[in-house]
């Protein structure tokens, strides 16, 4: 397995309730929100192991 | 018509920067006694992504609220930008907005355009002039604006096509990598999101 991060970000603008359910499977998933890329990241080795 | 675009944004960016500031007061008083810090901190983060998805659209609604929606629009900004008909053009440009306006030498807008980047690839415009505004002798059909901007925002998907070339790239980076990538996709099923993979972890 090889080092790295996954990254999620929008590729469209969302409603509330897209928005919502966006963040929530973000953080379900473990995700953090990297501010200065301005999308949500995750190493690759937590992902494999969670 | 005297409309003031800086002050519009600045006026549209600060009610998003309070409600900021605020909910970071409230998680450094929970950090503080102990309490809801995680949640808050979950919050916060949210607001800072959105901080300017939300100013972009909130100026954009606004803008089409006073202008009505002309074709004409391109012909003002085209006559500010080579100074003609004593109209001048201001740009103000923010990250993920522009707004461009012919303004006339008593300081009123005649013409306004509106581009909002609202996310990775997409693009809202909108094009609109003062009603009532008459470029040389050719007067304006002005129309009702139209007040749900939301509704009426045009744009394109660019999500689709990135995610193809993901997946073309993923093919040569393993099937583990490829098989994790598409768990995460999963999740996220009919919403519109890119997810991607990176070697360099300096986030």
């Amino acid at each position: 397995m090889e080092d790295g991060y996954v990254y999620v970000k929008r590729t469209a603008p969302m409603d509330k309730r897209q928005f919502r359910e966006y963040t929530e499977v973000c953080r379900r998933l473990g995700f953090r929100f990297d501010r200065r890329g301005e999308r949500w990241v995750k190493p690759l080795e937590e992902l494999k192991t969670a | 018509m005297d409309f003031d675009l800086r002050g519009l944004l600045r006026r549209v960016a600060e009610e998003v920067e309070a409600e900021i500031k605020q909910v970071e007061k409230e998680l450094a008083t929970a950090r503080r006694r102990g309490g809801r810090a995680r949640e808050l901190a979950a919050v916060r983060d949210i607001l800072y992504e959105d901080k300017w998805f939300r100013i972009a659209t909130a100026v954009y609604a606004r803008l089409k609220r006073q202008f009505a929606e002309d074709a004409k629009a391109g012909e003002l900004l085209g006559a500010a930008r080579s100074r003609l008909f004593g109209l001048r053009l201001e740009v103000v440009e923010v990250p993920m907005l522009k707004i461009e306006a012919a303004v006339d030498q008593d300081g009123r807008v005649a013409a306004v355009r509106c581009r909002a980047a609202l996310d990775l690839g997409v693009e809202a415009v909108f094009e609109g002039v003062a009603p009532g505004y008459r470029l040389k002798k050719t007067a304006q059909t002005s129309k009702t604006a139209d007040a749900d901007a939301a509704e009426d925002v045009k744009h394109r998907d660019g999500g689709r096509e990135e995610a193809d070339v993901e997946r073309r790239g993923a093919a040569g980076r393993g099937d583990e990598v490829e098989r994790l990538l598409e768990e995460v996709r999963r999740e996220f099923s009919g919403l519109p999101v890119y997810v991607g993979w990176r070697t360099d972890t300096s986030t």
